[in-house]
């Protein structure tokens, strides 16, 4: 069974990306066969993490959602290049050329053709999953991906105006009837495990949603740049580990 | 009474070949009936006879018994060595010759106005009963006109009547297939996508070329011109049609007329239109509005500015604005008009606060509309503040916030972090949350995406039956 996972937040910054990338990569090492496709058309970042550089790039997102290019043309293998001896990662980038990303913000992009691309890669490449990483915010084209993928990961900080909008996110996106799952991220390290716990449970009786996990700061994330993938360079790092329970869980979502 | 059946007859046959040999034979037949057929095959029937040379045969029959009358029957027929002499581009030129011997190397050339064709050149060695095979495929591109092929042995004594034939090349048609529209509704302003395959009568697919694929509206009479070119990523024909603001709602009709389609070389089709019909509905304009995020009083210039955009995301700049500014839903003052000011992409209009005025929060809604049947609304908040005495109303106003501040703090939980990196409260406002996700619910922005999500659950739906 294939399953599409929206990965968004209300504010930017949360480390939504590096989530993606790393939970992503942790299910690939588990043998999955996994798509990522960079929907952050104003800001996309998931290239610097996997190392590919853009001029390299022949058709990108903001092609397959013009009509321009086919799903699986936009779409780059990096199981070889991480040394994955199972697993597999498809990558789908956004373009980074200014020109191409005004085009896409002016013009949107029609439902049915994210749709379609969605279906395509799904099947294409026989993925067990498809993560799609938003633009923050609420706007028109990231709910209508929200609206399309089968789940929906919203990624907070422990910060007032994060929690606030998300709290609005969560709101929001119970209109698309969809399941919503929490990832509280970047938890200052001197809020012990259980204030979180606490915390995380009172939101997740609040907004009756799934609260997939919590992941603390880390100087080693923030230490890489975001230029590499930490379950992939460093796996026997806490917050490694961190990611695999994250993974595991994805692998519950019904 | 005489029988007409069982009566000996006899007649000759002969053939005169493009050299002007003659071939002939017999046929000793009994009469069936008053009248009756009976046949000879040439050149099996005919002792030495063959089919070598091209051109034209004569044949003429004549009755030997139990009369003798010359040339009861006569007739002619061709033989050539293409298996056509017209051929419509990307068919195959078929050419077959015989009379070689089995151990030379026949030589065929295509000329065209004297010119060999470059791109073809053949080396046959014929079969052991001296038949010589080959084709020639013609492309989309062959120019078109008179071709002459001619067939030469080495070591074949030349024959009497050289192995040479014309054929004509004419365009060819090409079909347009798999006609289809990006969306089967749009809203105005919206970008239509259409696609098509277009094919060659061998199979080929057309890649080159263009079709002007025709609009028309729903009262049948205005028309729209979209041209279609080759998309190479999609490996199909496609085009994009942006449908104005003021179109007509319903139904509008898309079509590939007959001989639309062009490609560089003259070939042209479909030989019949092919149509598709979607469905265009008002544009749901986008309001945003900029909140002035600050407090005004009596004298101010409460400024309403927006930002309309379509739904295919162009500025919309000409229709009617209005700001409609309430306290608890009482209108306050007359709707605002606003204008728009090119240079900055805005609709814009000023209102003064008047001592009459109530205090407290207005909700200032924005709606935009043209003479089309296009419309969009958006609100915001903006705080007045009219000093006590001022207005009759001002009291009542200020004690209703008051209340409704106080009913929201019952709303509000803390969740405090006594321990922390920042050591401050983190506030779940439970009322401020859905109050904020309830105006963004009932804004057209999000119906309007939950609407399009709809119509594409629906589509897929019905589209899953016809899937294959």
């Amino acid at each position: 069974m294939t399953r599409s996972i929206a990965v968004h937040s209300y504010k930017g910054g949360t480390g939504k990306t590096t989530l993606t990338a790393n939970i992503a990569v942790a299910l690939a090492l588990k043998g999955r066969r996994v798509g990522i496709m960079d929907m952050d058309l104003e800001g996309p970042g998931l290239h610097v993490f996997f190392d590919v550089d853009p001029s390299q790039v022949r058709f990108t997102m903001n092609d397959v959602l013009a009509g321009i290019a086919a799903p699986e043309a936009a779409t780059i293998r990096l199981s070889e290049k991480m040394g994955f001896n199972h697993g597999e990662i498809y990558y789908c980038p956004a373009s980074t050329r200014v020109a191409e990303i005004m085009r896409t913000l002016k013009t949107g992009y029609e439902v049915d053709m994210f749709e379609n691309a969605v279906k395509r890669l799904q099947e294409h490449f026989g993925l067990h999953y498809l993560f799609i990483d938003t633009h923050p915010g609420i706007q028109h084209d990231t709910l209508l991906a929200l609206g399309v993928c089968d789940h929906q990961v919203l990624v907070s900080r422990i910060d007032q105006q994060d929690i606030f909008g998300t709290g609005v996110m969560i709101e929001v996106s119970t209109a698309f009837e969809k399941p919503i799952h929490l990832i509280l991220n970047l938890i200052p390290p001197r809020v012990r495990e259980a204030e979180v716990s606490k915390f995380a449970r009172a939101l997740s009786s609040h907004f009756a949603v799934d609260m997939a996990g919590w992941v603390p700061f880390s100087e080693e994330v923030i230490g890489s740049l975001s230029r590499s993938v930490l379950t992939l360079k460093t796996p026997k790092d806490p917050i490694a580990a961190r990611f695999r329970a994250l993974a595991e869980r994805v692998e519950t979502f019904a | 009474m005489y029988s007409l059946v069982g009566i000996p007859y006899a007649f000759s046959w002969a053939v005169k070949d493009p050299a002007g040999s003659s071939w002939s034979t017999t046929s000793n037949v009994l009469s069936t009936s008053s009248s009756w057929s009976f046949s000879a095959s040439y050149p099996s029937s005919f002792s030495g006879a063959s089919l070598n040379l091209p051109g034209a045969y004569s044949a003429n029959v004549s009755e030997t018994i139990p009369t003798s009358t010359p040339n009861v029957v006569t007739g002619s027929f061709t033989v050539g060595i293409t298996d056509s002499v017209t051929y419509q581009r990307t068919y195959p030129v078929r050419i077959q010759a015989g009379g070689y011997l089995p151990t030379d190397t026949v030589n065929i050339t295509i000329t065209r106005s004297g010119d060999s064709i470059q791109s073809f050149f053949s080396s046959r060695t014929p079969d052991t009963n001296g038949l010589v095979t080959t084709s020639w495929q013609t492309l989309p591109g062959t120019a078109t006109g008179i071709y002459t092929v001619s067939v030469v042995g080495k070591t074949t004594p030349p024959k009497s009547v050289p192995d040479a034939q014309q054929f004509v090349v004419y365009p060819t048609n090409i079909t347009t297939t798999a006609f289809g529209s990006g969306k089967n509704a749009l809203e105005k302003s919206e970008i239509q996508a259409f696609r098509f395959n277009a094919t060659y009568l061998n199979g080929l697919s057309a890649t080159q070329g263009s079709s002007t694929i025709r609009l028309t509206e729903p009262d049948g009479s205005t028309m729209h011109l979209a041209t279609a070119s080759y998309n190479s990523s999609l490996g199909r024909f496609s085009a994009a049609f942006t449908v104005p603001l003021s179109g007509e709602t319903g139904a509008w009709v898309a079509t590939i007329d007959a001989q639309s389609f062009n490609d560089p070389y003259g070939n042209g089709g479909p030989l019949l239109p092919e149509t598709v019909t979607f469905n265009v509905l008002p544009a749901t304009l986008s309001v945003a509005l900029f909140s002035s995020n600050k407090v005004f009083s009596v004298g101010d210039a409460l400024t309403v500015q927006a930002t309309i955009v379509t739904p295919g995301g162009t500025n919309f700049t000409q229709g009617t604005v209005q700001a409609v500014m309430t306290l608890s839903g009482q209108h306050v003052g007359t709707p605002l008009s606003l204008t728009y000011d090119p240079t900055r992409g805005e609709w814009i209009g000023n209102y003064k606060v008047a001592p009459s005025d109530p205090s407290g929060t207005w909700l200032v809604t924005v709606t935009a509309s043209d003479n089309y049947g296009n419309t969009g609304q958006s609100s915001v908040i903006d705080t007045i503040t009219v000093p006590s005495g001022q207005s009759s109303t001002s009291l009542l106003w200020s004690y209703l916030v008051i209340v409704l501040l106080v009913a929201g703090l019952g709303f509000t939980i803390l969740i405090t972090r006594k321990r922390g990196l920042t050591r401050r409260e983190v506030k779940l406002d439970i009322q401020a949350i859905k109050s904020q996700a309830d105006k963004v619910k009932s804004d057209d922005f999000l119906q309007s995406i939950q609407e399009q999500l709809k119509r594409r659950k629906q589509q897929m739906g019905l589209e899953k039956p016809n899937h294959d």
